[in-house]
């Protein structure tokens, strides 16, 4: 479960998984099918899967890890956790209708690994939900309108369009909750965030290496999800210059 | 004699503060737990025991403490709490919750219902029959998931001992 | 639906009664009602009535705010539906207690006041102060010393009814509170609305109180009115979230004037 090669002072511990998962660290390590490859989406949903078994086991963590946070904001994690379990039974009837089984392709944990290192709610609310859902929110509708122009109304837009909804909501509360909490935390507070986004943006490089797809932006489903234009400009800029 | 507002209002409080540590222990057991299928069925019991929290909480504010008030069981049931928290195979997470820990929080809610005044304290009675309905559903959840993925329940006697073993777990008022 | 009128009352414009079922007599002056000395079984009865009575009357009350004030917002509409519920298990608890204690509906005759009042104000936030911050927050007093009367003869069951009822009591003051300051922020109208409701229900109450010296129709004299001003719950009212000028200034009009700082101006 614990990988050597990824520095322990960036990267936690891995979450568990059962037998039939192949984890993987790097995503030079992945299948990374071309794009002409028809094993690509099934790939895709499979990660996805994955991907939400990491965000909901982040929000559980986070549950269990910061006990004194505000009640309404452990209600929104709780409620996260619900969703992204929804989102993973979802994903899976996906892809096990197109014929694939669970561990089929492997994954990766980075996600989960990454933002539980970060030691302040307030740095882990700003990664996953401002950063990695938010960038989740731009592929997914991304995928959406990719799903859409090639094969119509199917089983796949149908399920991106119902969780980009839950998504839109998750990186809403973050999104309220960041705020809240620097107005509360202060310097400090801004300082912890500050620091998660450092150490998540070096984590991920170590991760990415070259290979990292960038989405163009969802400018409106962001501004849905409060974040400023300032913000969603910054976001375009990072964009351009990863694909540029 | 039924219960007064003060007792009511530590009952319901001492729920909430079990329904809050069981939303944790199942957080807590999420990322721990290897088996996808279990993991998905605690990620999703989270939010109900969330949700229950939450209704007992803003009963608590009607009862004349503050909303989301919490009261901690006496401290030989906060023991056995822990003992569930502190469970680590998926086998005996899923009895010592679903088998052993719910059904006695149901008979510890159908005791509360049974001893207050249902017409006086109706708003309480009401979110108990609402959680007691949702604990229902959840443990047939865990009894479809066993049998799908054929894990086998395992007895833990002890657990449910020192449980029973309580016949009032709301701490004594200092 | 037939609409519940206007009508007019020592010069008085009030709303005229809400429907009530042929057990009640229903009247409008103090003296028409009964009322019984001392602490013996039809005291005791005609009190656990007057309070299943006025329960009924909060309950019209909240239902009607619902009906004439579909825009209001919706937490506020979910605050009086609840309401609604909370007075219904009281009048419920209540009649049961009377009946326990060999009384029935209709024994006395009731009055439905602070209806009357309430429902001829034309704005939710003036019925807001005249229901829930006048009357429900003035039964919250009188209430108070109640679950320590009935106490204190050995009657612990009607106590825990009243005691029961009186935590349900401190969050509709309280939702009221919270409201109308909300809606005071959005619109300073909101004040005068306020102000002009509380004149009124001091004067209708003023109007048709009875005078000292005169006597209900079981043959009881009245004291003088000031007299007959209950003790301020103060640790309730502060759950209510009265603030402490206000509790303050109740506490002048109920004749602790000496005990309470005097009010500073800017």
């Amino acid at each position: 479960m614990t990988t050597p090669q990824l520095d322990p002072k960036l990267f936690a511990e891995g979450p568990k998984r059962d037998s039939r998962f192949d984890v993987r660290d790097l995503w030079a390590e992945m299948q990374n099918f071309d794009a002409s490859d028809p094993r690509l989406i099934n790939e895709f949903l499979h990660r996805q899967m994955n991907e939400e078994i990491n965000g909901m086991e982040i929000s559980a963590r986070n549950l269990a890890d910061f006990p004194d946070a505000p009640w309404e904001l452990r209600m929104s994690m709780a409620r996260q956790c619900w969703d992204e379990s929804r989102h993973i039974e979802a994903f899976r009837g996906c892809f096990e209708r197109r014929g694939v089984e669970v561990g089929e392709y492997p994954v990766m944990n980075f996600q989960y690994r990454v933002i539980t290192n970060i030691p302040s709610l307030i740095g882990r609310l700003a990664v996953q939900n401002r950063s990695f859902e938010a960038a989740g929110i731009d592929a997914i509708q991304n995928e959406v309108s990719e799903a859409a122009r090639r094969e119509g109304r199917t089983d796949l837009d149908e399920l991106f369009d119902g969780q980009l909804a839950d998504e839109v909501q998750h990186v809403r509360y973050a999104n309220v909750w960041v705020k809240k909490l620097m107005e509360l935390g202060g310097a400090a507070a801004v300082f912890q965030m500050t620091k998660a986004v450092s150490l998540a943006n070096e984590a991920l490089k170590i991760i990415a290496g070259d290979a990292a797809t960038m989405y163009p932006v969802a400018e409106d489903v962001r501004r849905e999800a409060g974040f400023t234009e300032d913000e969603i400009d910054v976001a375009k800029r990072l964009v351009a210059q990863g694909t540029g | 004699m039924s219960l007064t507002v003060n007792d009511r209002v530590r009952a319901i409080a001492t729920f909430r503060f079990i329904e809050v540590r069981l939303m944790e222990i199942t957080a807590a057991w999420t990322p721990t737990t290897a088996e996808m299928e279990v993991k998905v069925l605690f990620g999703r019991h989270i939010f109900d025991f969330a949700q229950h929290a939450d209704w007992l909480g803003k009963r608590t504010f009607e009862l004349r403490k503050p909303e989301q008030y919490s009261l901690k069981p006496a401290e030989s049931y906060v023991d056995v709490i822990e003992a569930l928290a502190a469970e680590e195979e998926t086998g005996k997470r899923l009895s010592a919750l679903y088998d052993v820990f719910i059904p006695a929080l149901e008979s510890r809610y159908r005791a509360y219902v049974d001893a207050t005044d249902r017409l006086l304290d109706e708003p309480s009675v009401v979110i108990v029959e609402r959680i007691l309905i949702d604990l229902e559903r959840m443990k047939r959840d865990a009894q479809r998931l066993r049998e799908r993925i054929a894990v086998v329940a395992v007895p833990l006697p002890e657990l449910a001992r020192r449980e029973s073993a309580h016949s009032a777990i709301v701490a004594p008022q200092g | 639906m037939k609409e519940i009128g206007f009508v007019e009352e020592a010069g008085l414009r009030l709303r005229a009664e809400p429907a009530r079922d042929e057990a009640f007599k229903v009247v409008r002056r103090d003296k028409e009602m009964a009322e019984y000395d001392g602490s013996g079984p039809e005291a005791q009865r005609e009190s656990v009535h007057r309070h299943m009575t006025n329960e009924i009357t909060s309950l019209d009350i909240a239902a009607q705010c619902l009906i004439e004030f579909p825009d209001a917002p919706w937490g506020l509409r979910m605050e009086l539906a609840r309401q609604c519920w909370d007075e219904s298990r009281h009048i419920a608890a209540l009649h049961r207690r009377l009946e326990e204690m060999g009384g029935y509906k209709g024994e006395v005759p009731i009055s439905a006041f602070e209806w009357q009042v309430t429902c001829a104000l034309d704005d939710l936030a003036g019925r807001l102060a005249s229901q829930n911050r006048t009357f429900e927050a003035g039964a919250m007093d009188v209430v108070g010393g109640n679950i320590r009367e009935w106490r204190a003869i050995g009657d612990d069951a009607t106590a825990a009814v009243l005691d029961a009822i009186l935590a349900d009591e401190i969050h509709h003051v309280r939702f009221a509170n919270r409201w109308i300051k909300q809606l005071a922020a959005e619109n300073p109208r909101v004040l005068m609305k306020v102000a002009m409701a509380v004149r009124f229900v001091s004067h209708a109450n003023q109007t048709l109180q009875a005078d000292a010296g005169e006597t209900t129709v079981n043959g009881k004299v009245f004291e003088d009115p000031h007299s007959r001003i209950p003790i301020v719950n103060v640790e309730d009212r502060k759950l209510a979230e009265f603030n402490d000028e206000e509790i303050n200034e109740i506490l002048r009009q109920a004749g602790f004037r000496s005990l309470v700082p005097e009010q500073v101006h800017a």
